[in-house]
């Protein structure tokens, strides 16, 4: 016997709801009028659920605009037994799965495409940029490092070493490793009045080397050799690369994520990650160039072997692959590999001037 | 032929009983979407985010029912994918030459300007054109007894009138507000169609005065706020410096003083502005009209702003929760640090994107449709199926712009 049930029908012409009753027969749902006339019969390959399934809610069923609403739990079942495949709410099962898996795929393919090119571009925009901007640019950086408002001095100017004849000295030093260079930049160095043991290069030819670093260095061929690993940083524009890698991995991730703030946070991880390497390379590329350039000024270059062996010591435990400086690994090798061969870079009175030249200091932007 | 004799749908109709417009999706019905969906958008780098929405509303819509007939949501994720590559395609190079310009330009303070001011007009200018394409696609992906809505008018007439209420509440510090709200919501509800049939909208007024007062302690707050910046300023720029009084440190008690003094007006701001909201859906719905069916509301400020409360105390509650939880696990430090900070890390993200549906837009939901009264006879039979076109995509130059792109 075929059992008739109960249910709400719109036919999708008009917003009107009627009470009908349905049968299945076959492959197709037979909708009756209440008083048996037939009103319309739906192929069960046609029907699709409007929405998942939930207990306790009535199932609703699509075919085109038209709607039929089923609330008894007997009709439910007499349904969900004839419709064991109709389409859910996103169409056939699954097709969820394919297209989020399609857009990953998709984001993999354009991130892979887009860090495949990336060489090239790098470069091309790097052709673009004229020396004086970057010079300008370090500037900026140098300014916000030890200028007012500076977060390294607590808000203060930094106090820079003015001693005249450590100055002098310094001066003669990077102008003997400069020779090595193309002298498209003009390399002017900082000492800075701080405890901290560390140098660094801003774009243009700006380099900041700390006191602290003077004060652990042993023989002046040992600042020779971070000098040139400083002045290799410059010339081969890895501030400027670093920067326009960050703005350029920025744009990629808000791009992907919608910019969302959550979007950012999963962001930020991977930009640290790639950051990282990166540093690792650049430091790498700078160690080699750095060792061309004291051998061209004829300084030894196992002092820097030592130096950096002495600072890693002393850096202790931290894992090196969460150093924002990080050494590549060998570094104090390549170095050692270059023998005693050199000078010492400064001679006894010109390195003790070095050592001193803290006694004389004036604020940044006076000095 | 055999019937079932249970009924099959709530008793006859009722026009204009307060149930005829009914919400019944629960707080665990919501977040066993909302939880599932935030940890999908975290495994997926956010590109689920498309098909999480989806999958919300689809139960947000089938849980609001109008005289026991449920709405149906009947858009889905590829679609604003879709919506998503192609707002990619107008944006991008929009940002582009924006970044370009402004570095040509960047020692020229003349361009400079004309460059941003043009900038932040077609932004502007095109976030009210992305609403109005979101809400149509929305509304065409909205039906009711498998018949559906439609946004008529311009997205481009939407989008001058935006940009003219923007510029011109900069000019009065925010005055027009009212204005703007009634005429720009205004233009929605006669755009407004159900099938065949339009929705009408007379006018709403008397939103000044609840305006003034969200206004008002607005303006106070922020004058507090400035306040204790300065203070702190003053007194950090002359510390030691100061003239010995018998008050002491003077600038910092008064740095102190005001500091404390913002937070009760801000929640004081947030309450008058409850008001206002709460207010002004009260006078718009009261000029809405669909054929013989009327609405009203008896929204109250208080309830709103109770809302609000709320999930942003719970909010802040659990997320204070889990940076304590992460303290722990670098305290605990070694492998098991690790393993039970990136659980902590996990869970705090699914959150992050879960909380606003569960605490925020469901509570909302269920205080407006319990507020909303709808009184009138509906002629069904004479509301046809509409003939705007189905949307193939959407919502892709919305989800950019309000998210923060530009």
């Amino acid at each position: 016997m075929t059992v008739a049930h109960r249910a709400l029908y719109s036919d999708g012409r008009t917003a009107a709801r009627h009470e009908v009753s349905f049968v299945v027969a076959g492959d197709r749902l037979r909708l009756l009028a209440l008083d048996g006339a037939p009103l319309d019969e739906w192929p069960l390959a046609e029907i699709g659920w409007l929405e998942e399934v939930a207990p306790g809610a009535p199932l609703r069923l699509r075919r085109g605009d038209a709607r039929l609403t089923v609330a008894h739990p007997a009709a439910q079942a007499a349904l969900a037994a004839a419709l064991p495949d109709a389409p859910g709410p996103e169409g056939r099962r699954g097709a969820v799965f394919r297209w989020v898996a399609g857009s990953l795929v998709g984001l993999a393919l354009t991130v892979g495409a887009a860090v495949a090119a990336w060489p090239t571009l790098e470069r091309f925009l790097l052709s673009l940029v004229p020396a004086s901007w970057e010079v300008a640019l370090g500037e900026e950086v140098v300014e916000s490092l030890l200028g007012t408002g500076s977060r390294l001095f607590q808000g203060r100017p930094a106090d820079i070493c003015t001693g005249g004849a450590g100055r002098e000295a310094v001066a003669a030093l990077v102008d003997r490793l400069a020779a090595g260079t193309d002298r498209s930049y003009a390399m002017t160095v900082r000492v800075v009045d701080s405890d901290m043991v560390n140098a660094l290069a801003a774009p243009g030819g700006q380099i900041l080397v700390f006191r602290g670093l003077i004060d652990e260095a042993e023989d002046p061929s040992e600042l020779a050799g971070v000098l040139a690993h400083e002045m290799a940083h410059v010339t081969h524009r890895h501030g400027l690369t670093a920067l326009m890698r960050s703005q350029g991995l920025n744009l990629l991730i808000s791009v992907v994520t919608g910019g969302s703030d959550a979007g950012a946070l999963l962001g930020n991880s991977a930009g640290l990650l790639l950051t990282l390497g990166f540093g690792r390379a650049a430091e790498a590329e700078a160690d080699s160039t750095a060792i061309g350039l004291l051998r061209g000024a004829g300084i030894r270059a196992d002092g820097a072997a030592r130096f950096f062996e002495r600072v890693a010591k002393e850096a202790g435990s931290t894992p090196a692959l969460l150093q924002t400086h990080p050494a590549p690994a060998g570094r104090a090798a390549r170095f050692a590999a270059e023998g005693p061969a050199g000078g010492p870079g400064l001679s006894d009175a010109q390195w003790a001037a070095v050592r001193g030249i803290c006694e004389r200091t004036e604020p940044y932007g006076a000095d | 032929m055999t019937f079932p004799q249970s009924p099959i749908a709530p008793g006859p109709s009722d026009p204009g009983h307060a149930d005829r417009l009914r919400y019944d999706g629960t707080t665990g019905g919501v977040a066993r979407i909302a939880i599932r969906n935030g940890l999908l958008i975290l495994l997926t780098l956010t590109l689920y985010r498309f098909w999480a929405v989806t999958r919300l509303r689809r139960y947000l819509w089938s849980r609001t029912a109008f005289e026991g007939e449920r709405f149906e949501y009947l858009g889905n994720g590829r679609e604003l994918f879709i919506g998503f590559l192609v707002a990619l395609v107008v944006l991008v190079p929009l940002l582009i030459a924006q970044s370009v310009l402004s570095t040509v330009f960047q020692n020229d303070i003349f361009w400079n300007t004309v460059v941003q001011a043009v900038y932040l007009l077609i932004i502007f200018w095109l976030i009210g054109y992305a609403r109005w394409r979101a809400s149509r696609y929305r509304l065409r992906r909205t039906a009711w007894r498998g018949i559906r809505f439609d946004l008529e008018g311009s997205a481009a007439r939407y989008a001058n009138m935006s940009l003219g209420f923007t510029l011109l509440n900069l000019l009065t510090l925010g005055l027009v507000k009212p204005v703007a709200d009634v005429r720009l919501w205004g233009y929605w509800f006669r755009q407004l169609r159900f099938g065949t049939e339009p929705f009408g909208f007379t006018r709403a007024s008397g939103l000044m005065r609840p305006w003034l007062a969200a206004w008002f302690t607005g303006l106070i707050a922020t004058l507090l706020f400035y306040g204790a910046l300065v203070a702190v300023a003053v007194y950090a720029a002359s510390k030691g410096d100061l003239p010995t009084t018998r008050f002491g440190d003077w600038p910092l008690w008064i740095a102190i003083g005001v500091g404390i003094a913002v937070l009760p007006a801000l929640i004081l701001n947030a309450y008058f502005t409850s008001r206002y909201y709460a207010a002004l859906m009260r006078r718009m719905l009261a000029g809405l009209r669909f054929g013989a069916v009327e609405f009203s509301s008896t929204l109250l400020g208080g309830e709103l702003f109770r809302t609000l409360a709320v999930y942003l105390l719970a909010t802040t509650l659990i997320l204070f929760g889990f940076v304590a939880a992460f303290a722990v696990a670098a305290a605990i430090g070694g492998i098991l640090g690790v393993l039970l900070g990136a659980a902590f890390y996990i869970v705090t993200t699914t959150l992050f994107f879960a909380l606003p549906s569960i605490l925020f837009i469901h509570p909302l939901i269920r205080l407006l449709t319990s507020r909303t009264l709808v009184v009138g006879e509906l002629d069904a039979v004479r509301i046809g199926q509409s003939a705007a076109p189905e949307p193939g995509r959407g919502e892709g130059l919305e989800g950019l712009l309000d998210a923060g792109v530009v």
